[in-house]
């Protein structure tokens, strides 16, 4: 995108491509093809924040799975400060996830039901804390991260239930923030969420966006939370790239019709009553 | 199991887990009371007062060889709760890891277990279970061994179903995400959610164990005398049809009451443990 | 139209003081606390509000279809016919075929089993006794109206076959099936695609507009109702707390709940990072209402007597386009 920048890339994507094989509709057919994803390709420099915008069956949610490494890709790379994030395994792709985490669309969804807060938000470092560190450290983290997202200590002893859409979201960015990761993949994070609690969490993300220069890999249909978060933004449409730049540019000047579409089509997006 | 005072409350307002539990649990006393004593010895024949009408010495009256059908009835509790606790331990032991590795694993692995169950279902039990004693000799280890055979397909076909479900949710996307492996996330998250799933079905095939073992002490291939068995009361019954109609009626009722007693906890226990139930509270 | 002849004989739809009790493990709460409004056919009001506002309960009231625990008491008259407390069987008659529902999940509404002209049909045969045959081209002709591409062939289709906005539009043939006069649509577009949303959107605004329904619309979605309301209502803690004419309501926004809700919208025109307005702390439970006015906790003009004494409804009498009044339910309103 910026190619002016002199840095690395944080996340570099090169032409990756998502190949789903369907169930046969007949014992004498041959199975059907889904292409989720094909030839996407963009950089992500640290800091920034880039916005996936799409409709449903866009590929979207497909994207962020394989970034976050959550599934394999059939083409294309993903790579992650340089390392290829498909081809390493074990201890050392746990290390690596340390930097790249992700907040998940449906807060009811994304907590154990049968977990408390405390284990839930430190799952991520359960693995590599030493037993001798001790569940006080383990605590301790626990409670920072807590206060961050603004929940109080006490929450680490309560379950899911007990809290509401956005403060269970809270409690989602707590755990994605607990390995001090320098990407956030957050999947439709406030779609979930009434108006005024979205409100809310978006600061909150906008907030913790600047206090440690986190960088937003931001899915979303929503384009107005986009233009928010994002510095850039790519759209996509039936798994292909149909438009991607600066946020402000598409924004204004749209030139692919889809990408028009989406922005005549937002409910009221004249602003002239405000 | 968040909120075990909430879930309590709901379990003692509901009323098929109270019916259920104290049935259950009735049994269980018995059980238990039988080890150390009943009315009367067992083993204690007394010819000369077979076949007696309950009264205040025998309160159920006695069998055909004079044994208190009271102190029978106590004592054959213990082999059904002890095949109904054995049985579906050998499910739940052997079957549910089956059951949560065909999910976690899912590809062949999954397929080999699964069409393995099927194989196994394709089996009648009870046909099953009588030529394994065939082979092995009639004996209450080896009727424990044959209907805990059949339940291991059951808790793996339920297993695996529940834990599709649990593996299908955001919080083991998020695991992954953590960096935990599928045995550990299968630990920490897959078997906790879907561990009431797994309760309910336990108490049903407690149920079924029992009755399974009734009949195959009824064919004479469970239970060897001079051990009680409510089935094998319900054989000998048969020959005294006309002089004393009541002998069939008392190992009969104790068998049905065990299965309803465990059936009405399985639903009580079902809908108390629905989290859908517990959000609307 | 014409309609309005009749605005002198009874209104299409009156509630007066409906309010509805439902239990929780605390005790009765009080979800609905008094809605009352007016509207006639041919008109559009739409019900706009958070979670626990009240707005979906307030259609299942209309409907009768409240959970069977649920209390309600106050008065909805649908032209004269008073429908709080009328029995099952005569409420049945009434729903499909003087007021209709559109829900939310077209998927979860629709029955997976059945064809799609045997769900449209379904009304038809209970209200109107049409045989299968007359049903179902009745239900081509209703697929063809509510703009289904090939529709004669999708007849035969059963839901999964269709997507979202095409079983949408199925939705809305089964609503308009027996011509209601009031048609209920309960965020009839949120699980949509935005580009579709429009479409379905437009479409509803034009049916309504073509048979003189009336037609109540909620939604969570301000922007929505901008384009597609002639009336809005703005719903908090179970109470109406403002409404009026929605240009009127766009351009002078008078209670504090509803400049929150205005202000706490992301929208593109805003630069990047702007932090937005957001509404302090958080919906209460049901029963950890204020008895006074359901928004005094969070709201920064409150005084004490606004969390004891529930907020009369003022009428704003510099402003109301027209017929219209700018009602507003608070003490300490001002203009910005």
């Amino acid at each position: 995108m910026n190619e002016t920048s002199t840095s690395a890339p944080l996340l570099e994507v090169k032409h990756l491509g998502r190949r789903f094989v369907l169930p046969r509709a007949g014992l004498f057919q041959p199975a059907g093809v889904l292409q989720a994803l094909s030839d996407v390709s963009f950089s992500l420099q640290p800091g920034k924040s880039l916005g996936i915008v799409g409709e449903s069956g866009s590929g979207k949610s497909t994207l962020a799975r394989l970034v976050m490494a959550l599934d394999r890709p059939t083409e294309g790379q993903v790579f992650f400060n340089g390392t290829d994030v498909h081809q390493t395994h074990g201890q050392a792709l746990r290390q690596l996830r340390s930097g790249f985490q992700m907040v998940f669309q449906d807060p009811y969804g994304s907590l154990d039901p049968r977990q408390k807060v405390l284990a839930i938000v430190t799952e991520p470092i359960q693995s590599w804390l030493k037993p001798a560190d001790g569940r006080s450290e383990l605590r301790d983290r626990a409670a920072q991260a807590l206060s961050e997202v603004g929940l109080r200590t006490a929450d680490l002893d309560k379950y899911p239930h007990e809290f509401s859409g956005g403060q269970r979201q809270r409690i989602a960015i707590a755990r994605a923030l607990i390995t001090r990761p320098a990407l956030i993949v957050a999947d439709e994070p406030v779609s979930a969420l009434d108006v005024s609690v979205q409100a809310q969490v978006l600061n909150l993300m906008m907030d913790l966006q600047d206090r440690y220069d986190l960088s937003y890999l931001l899915v979303s249909h929503d384009l107005a939370v986009v233009n928010l978060m994002c510095d850039d933004v790519l759209v996509l449409q039936s798994g292909r790239v149909v438009e991607q730049g600066p946020a402000s540019q598409i924004f204004e000047q749209a030139e692919h019709p889809y990408t028009r579409a989406l922005l005549a089509a937002v409910p009221g997006h004249r602003e002239d009553f405000f | 199991m968040p909120n075990k005072n909430a879930v309590w409350q709901r379990a003692l307002r509901h009323p098929s887990f109270v019916a259920g539990g104290a049935m259950v649990l009735l049994m269980v006393l018995c059980a238990v009371l039988s080890l150390f004593w009943s009315p009367y010895p067992v083993g204690d024949i007394d010819i000369p007062n077979k076949l007696a009408s309950p009264s205040a010495a025998h309160w159920l009256g006695t069998d055909s060889l004079g044994r208190d059908i009271g102190s029978l009835l106590l004592v054959g509790s213990q082999n059904s709760l002890l095949v109904g606790f054995i049985a579906v331990g050998i499910g739940l032991g052997l079957g549910v890891p089956l059951g949560l590795l065909a999910s976690a694993r899912r590809g062949w692995v999954e397929e080999v277990i699964m069409r393995a169950s099927d194989f196994t279902f394709a089996f009648p039990a009870l046909l099953s279970a009588i030529m394994l004693t065939a082979i092995y000799g009639p004996g209450l280890v080896v009727s424990i061994v044959a209907i805990g055979i059949f339940n291991i397909p059951v808790f793996a076909r339920i297993s695996r179903g529940a834990a599709n479900a649990v593996w299908a949710r955001d919080y083991t996307a998020a695991a992954r995400a953590a960096g935990k492996g599928p045995l550990a996330i299968t630990l920490a998250h897959v078997l906790p959610n879907i561990a009431s799933v797994l309760i309910v079905q336990a108490t049903i095939q407690f149920a079924i164990a029992i009755l399974a073992e009734a009949a195959l002490s009824y064919l004479g291939l469970g239970t060897q005398p001079p051990q009680p068995s409510w089935g094998r009361m319900l054989n000998e019954a048969q020959s005294q049809m006309f002089q004393a109609p009541m002998l069939a009626v008392y190992p009969g009722a104790a068998i049905a009451l065990a299965v309803l007693g465990l059936n009405l906890l399985g639903d009580g226990l079902r809908d108390v443990l629905d989290p859908r139930l517990a959000r609307q509270r | 139209m014409n309609m309005r002849d009749l605005s002198s004989a009874k209104p299409l739809l009156q509630v007066d003081d409906l309010r509805v009790s439902l239990p929780t493990a605390r005790g009765w709460a009080p979800a609905l606390r008094g809605v009352s409004w007016r509207m006639e056919r041919g008109q559009t009001v739409g019900l706009i509000g958070e979670s626990g506002s009240g707005k979906s309960l307030t259609a299942l009231a209309l409907m009768g279809l409240l959970p069977e625990r649920a209390r309600v008491s106050g008065s909805i008259m649908l032209q004269g016919q008073e429908l709080v407390g009328l029995p099952e069987p005569q409420l049945c008659q009434l729903r499909g075929a003087r007021m209709a529902m559109v829900f939310q999940e077209p998927m979860t509404a629709l029955n997976p089993l059945h064809p799609i002209w045997k769900q449209i049909a379904e009304p038809l045969r209970l209200h109107q006794h049409m045989s299968a045959s007359d049903a179902k081209a009745r239900a081509l002709q209703l697929l063809e109206r509510v703009q289904l591409p090939r529709a004669r062939e999708r007849l035969d289709a059963y839901p999964h076959e269709l997507s979202g906005g095409q079983r949408q539009r199925v939705m809305i043939s089964i609503a308009l099936a027996c011509s209601p006069d009031l048609l209920i649509a309960d965020e009839p577009t949120t699980a949509l695609d935005v580009t579709v949303q429009k479409e379905v959107l437009s479409l509803i605004k034009q049916l309504v507009h073509e048979d003189g329904m009336g037609l109540l619309l909620i939604s969570h979605d301000l922007g929505l109702m901008q384009d597609q309301v002639d009336r809005v209502m703005v719903m908090y803690g179970g109470a109406v707390v403002e409404s009026a004419a929605t240009p009127d309501l766009f351009a002078h926004r008078a209670h504090p709940y509803t400049r929150g809700l205005f202000a706490a919208r992301p929208r593109l025109g805003l630069a990047r990072g702007t932090r937005l307005t957001t509404i302090p702390g958080s919906v209460p439970e049901l029963m950890d209402f204020p008895a006074g006015c359901a928004f005094a906790d969070r709201c920064s003009l409150a005084v004490d007597e606004c969390r004891q004494t529930p907020p009369q409804a003022q009428s704003m009498a510099s402003h109301g386009a027209g017929e219209t009044p700018h009602v507003v339910s608070c003490p300490r309103w001002r203009l910005p």
